[in-house]
């Protein structure tokens, strides 16, 4: 029998679908939750993204290169040319990000906690940067924000919660590092077609 | 006390998105705040606060934004949109604030297309969303000097919403159509540091910036066939940016195959110029006819196939002048004939020196379509003369035609050098009115005293056709042609 969250305020039901869940933002009312083993702490609240008639929502279930997935998640970006999303999907049993920027997407299957980043301020757009040992030319550079959240996200994250990022084009790969005061994260991934996620009638 | 705990703590605020409790600090701090080593770190939550509220979080889709000022309810079709023109009163709104940032201009140009329009592209279906109006200054590479020649350009895209949210761009320019699509180069790279003072020989030479053009793999370079810099002069509908009339945008482009093009646009920071986003994209030449399988309009595939029967029709009758002007000219060329000869005859000039003349028939001329020729002539003596006249008469013996002609025949000494010169032929052409028989008189006559002995010839050639009026009529017709194909109407391009 599938685990249910329900929600604190509104008293929502939402089935777990990612096991490691870290917050559960309710998609009812907003209300954002820590969740610790299986207690919810309330943590915040965050504005109600709209539901579009896009590519993904939450609870949507498809198919991606033969692999069954379910959208569980949502982060909403600000920055300052405009916004995009990060999907939280489980797909073949394994969570991955899409980021979906202007439509396009990019799959990031593998994230990690880095050390020797170049400092932020060095990086310039249309340069080459060199990161693990790999070449990668910067695309875009900023400072982007949470400004909302949705459903069940695996890590840690509150609105308003903000970095510097760096997104840039490898060798068959993308990446997107996230510099956060404590810590940076590079995310790689690959660029994927819409035409790729294809959704099961509900 | 301000110590290194309090940088520690409010960088982990920060990090955890507790912006308000870091502008808390800010405000306990007061104006001590902007002389530690904390005021990069609130001036980063004030930032990260401004960013929040920068846009809404709600789909502009799903709310539609109400224009500050005029109050128009204006459709909002793209997530990414940021800003929206309005339609009514020509004010540019950026959509999360609902400032009024810009003003419409005249500059675009009047089209058939229009927002809202929708197509599809390679089975993508496509909404035209947005228009902007680029103005830019340019250099194209001259491959007969090796050289970038400098000029400005204006085009307009128009962004093309796909269904999956990817806004792809059809460029028009006094060239035609070109539709960009986002693209990942293999090896991306943006080609230079821009700058007003390049060196254009460095440039065309190969030197240093070449390392870094747009290459097809890192093993070779290729040339940059136009960059230069544009600003937005002018747009209509939802873009997703704010549009900065103050704004340059660089870019550089390499021609990728007969129709195609890749480049690269790159954005720098206004203050600083430091790039901040490079976008990459891949064009390719489309064709109005194209154009309208992708929007088919019908009023403008009406006048479009209307315009192009008229034109196909006019370039038909001036292929077909053409074509009978050459056909004339090949014959006239080549195809000249002398006809056959129906009557001939030799006759002693003894016998044609009467008043009567010598009468020889009837011959039957019984072609009314065909031109006779009648040529005559004399076999004479060396340095004599004798005057020929044919008559040509009908069955009443009454004269149609009475060519004549001088003869002679004359050679000798002139300085030493001997000469002989002579006059022995003649022609005269005709058609005839009425074919039937008819005869022919020929008459002699010398000077007085003088006796000239001798032949005269005179025959009938049927069927001659002569080069002249072909020529004459090809080169008419060939005229006529190029004056109908010069006059062959393009099809305008409405879009």
């Amino acid at each position: 029998m599938t685990q249910q969250i329900r929600c604190s305020s509104c008293g929502g039901a939402h089935a777990v679908e990612e096991a490691f869940a870290r917050i559960f933002a309710c998609c009812y009312c907003g209300l954002v939750s820590r969740i610790d083993g299986g207690s919810l702490t309330v943590v915040g609240r965050s504005t109600q993204i709209a539901v579009n008639q896009g590519l993904f929502s939450i609870g949507m279930r498809g198919t991606y290169r033969d692999e069954s997935f379910t959208v569980v998640g949502r982060i909403r970006y600000h920055h300052e040319a405009g916004v995009w999303d990060e999907w939280q999907l489980i797909c073949g049993g394994r969570p991955m990000w899409v980021q979906q920027d202007e439509g396009r997407l990019t799959v990031f299957h593998r994230e990690e906690v880095i050390t020797d980043a170049p400092p932020f301020y060095s990086l310039e757009a249309g340069k080459n940067v060199s990161l693990g040992g790999s070449s990668f030319f910067v695309s875009e550079i900023g400072e982007g924000v949470i400004a909302a959240l949705s459903g069940q996200i695996p890590r840690d994250v509150a609105v308003g919660q903000g970095f510097f990022f760096v997104e840039g084009i490898g060798a068959k790969i993308s990446i997107s590092v996230e510099y956060y005061f404590t810590e940076v994260v590079l995310y790689e991934g690959i660029k994927a077609l819409p035409e790729q996620f294809k959704s099961e009638p509900i | 006390m301000i110590d290194d705990r309090w940088e520690d703590q409010l960088k982990e605020l920060l990090d955890d998105g507790a912006l308000d409790r870091v502008l808390a600090v800010r405000d306990a701090l007061g104006s001590r705040a902007k002389r530690t080593d904390l005021a990069p770190l609130i001036e980063t939550a004030e930032r990260r606060k401004r960013l929040l509220a920068l846009f809404s979080v709600e789909s502009p889709r799903a709310r539609g934004v109400s224009c500050p000022s005029c109050d128009l309810k204006l459709r909002v079709v793209s997530e990414s949109s940021r800003s929206v023109g309005c339609y009514g009163c020509g004010a540019i709104i950026e959509i999360g604030s609902l400032q009024i940032v810009g003003e419409r201009s005249d500059r675009l140009n009047q089209s058939a297309l229009t927002l809202g329009h929708r197509g599809t592209i390679d089975g993508t279906s496509v909404e035209v969303i947005g228009r902007v109006g680029y103005h830019a200054e340019t250099r194209e590479y001259d491959a007969e000097d090796n050289t970038y020649e400098s000029g400005t350009w204006y085009w307009e895209e128009w962004s093309l919403l796909t269904s999956s949210g990817v806004t792809w761009f059809l460029s028009v320019d006094s060239e035609g159509y070109a539709l960009a699509r986002p693209f990942t180069p293999a090896t991306p790279a943006v080609p230079f540091d821009y700058t007003d003072e390049m060196d254009l020989a460095e440039l065309s030479n190969g030197g240093g910036m070449f390392g870094g053009l747009i290459p097809q793999s890192m093993r070779r370079t290729t040339r940059i066939d136009e960059w230069g810099k544009a600003r937005i002069v002018a747009t209509e509908g939802e873009l997703s940016w704010v549009p900065n009339p103050e704004e340059e945008i660089l870019y550089a482009e390499q021609r990728d195959g007969s129709r195609g093009a890749r480049g690269v646009e790159w954005r720098r920071d206004s203050a600083s110029k430091e790039t901040i986003e490079a976008e990459f994209y891949r064009s390719e030449s489309v064709s109005y006819a194209e154009l309208l399988e992708i929007f088919p309009v019908p009023e403008l595939i009406e006048s479009h196939e209307y315009e192009t029967s008229i034109r196909r029709e006019r370039l038909g009758w001036a292929t077909s002048f053409m074509l009978v002007g050459v056909l004339l000219l090949i014959r006239g060329a080549v195809w000249s004939k002398a006809g056959s000869t129906i009557f001939s005859k030799s006759v002693d000039l003894s016998l044609t020196a009467s008043d009567s003349g010598y009468l020889m028939g009837p011959v039957g001329l019984l072609q009314s379509g065909l031109i006779y020729e009648v040529s005559f002539g004399a076999s004479i003596p060396d340095n004599s003369d004798v005057w020929l006249g044919v008559e040509i008469l009908d069955r009443d013996k009454s004269a149609i035609n009475a060519p004549q002609a001088d003869f002679w025949r004359e050679s000798g000494y002139e300085d030493g050098e001997h000469y002989s010169e002579s006059n022995l032929s003649a022609k005269k052409r005709f058609q005839l009115q009425e074919p039937g028989y008819y005869f022919l008189r020929l008459f002699s006559e010398t000077e007085p005293g003088q006796r000239v002995s001798g032949t005269a010839h005179v025959a009938v050639n049927e069927g001659v056709q002569t080069p002249v009026l072909y020529v004459l009529c090809g080169i008419v017709s060939l005229v006529i042609g190029f004056v109908l194909r010069m006059l062959a109407p393009q099809p305008r391009n409405l879009i």
